[in-house]
């Protein structure tokens, strides 16, 4: 019964872990987490892989190699000067 | 106060151009609609420029004016059909919902966590892997991890259900881990 009522699956677990770094899981939730992750590594991973990527996203602007042409930087500079 | 000094917008396409281009393929992917937003930011601040009263740096504002033409962007381009459809997760998961025992599973990555990640390799591969997620994906990896939206306004802008944010991220992270712990990490 207590078994039932705090086995999650790795589909639900992966999820919840989501909801968990807003901080929109429920008592129940977490805890069915905790113990999901006391025994399943590859969702342990999951949660901890998932917010550094997520954490760390925002910071590669200088590395974008992108950039506009000359074409098209001359002409929004003559769009503004009109 | 105003330090007008710094606010010369006969020098905007010089100095900021291509640093707001780079800010928005990071966010949009396509070329063409990158380049449109960078040239709408331009022109809606040139209309404004009377209005600046120097609280925020000429750099800063520009960036908030062009955050805005994004998220605009992403507004109009939203198609709520085609959200939630084919079970993605499959790919990961067996029948039972757990991992699939194959390559997909994750693997214990050799990092530390706590350091800031400084590797252009990570960031190149993290482009690509986010050229490979749905628009509407990408659009909430964006507004989630790059501009710390919260999810209410998130839902707002995309006019989606709170079940369905869950849903897109859930699978935006699924499928970004797979492809770094692939491409950044080579762990197969």
């Amino acid at each position: 019964m207590l078994k039932k009522l705090l086995h999650i699956t790795c589909l639900k677990a992966t999820y919840l872990s989501s909801k968990k770094e807003e901080g929109k899981t429920t008592f129940k939730e977490n805890v069915q987490l905790k113990i999901h992750h006391t025994i399943c590594d590859s969702c342990k991973f999951f949660a901890k892989q998932t917010s550094y990527i997520g954490t760390n996203a925002k910071h590669g602007q200088q590395y974008i190699s992108a950039s506009l042409s000359q074409a098209s930087l001359h002409k929004m500079k003559k769009m503004l000067a009109s | 106060m105003a330090d007008k000094g710094s606010f010369i917008p006969e020098k905007w396409v010089d100095n900021y151009a291509n640093d707001l281009y780079k800010f928005t393929i990071m966010r949009v992917r396509d070329t063409g609609f990158a380049e449109d937003i960078v040239q709408e930011t331009f022109l809606s601040a040139w209309r404004a420029k009377e209005t600046y009263n120097g609280l925020a740096s000429e750099k800063n504002w520009l960036y908030a004016i062009c955050k805005n033409k994004i998220i605009d962007h992403f507004r109009k381009q939203h198609a709520p059909s085609a959200i939630v459809t084919s079970a993605e997760e499959n790919m990961y998961f067996d029948e039972s919902a757990h991992w699939k025992k194959n390559q997909t599973s994750p693997h214990k990555w050799d990092v530390d966590y706590n350091k800031k990640i400084e590797s252009e390799e990570f960031y190149k591969v993290l482009e690509n892997c986010k050229k490979k997620l749905k628009d509407i994906q990408q659009q909430v990896f964006v507004m989630k991890y790059l501009e710390d939206m919260e999810s209410t306004e998130i839902c707002e802008t995309l006019q989606i259900t709170s079940a369905n944010y869950w849903v897109l991220v859930h699978r935006c992270k699924l499928h970004l881990r797979s492809c770094l712990e692939k491409n950044w990490l080579n762990i197969a």
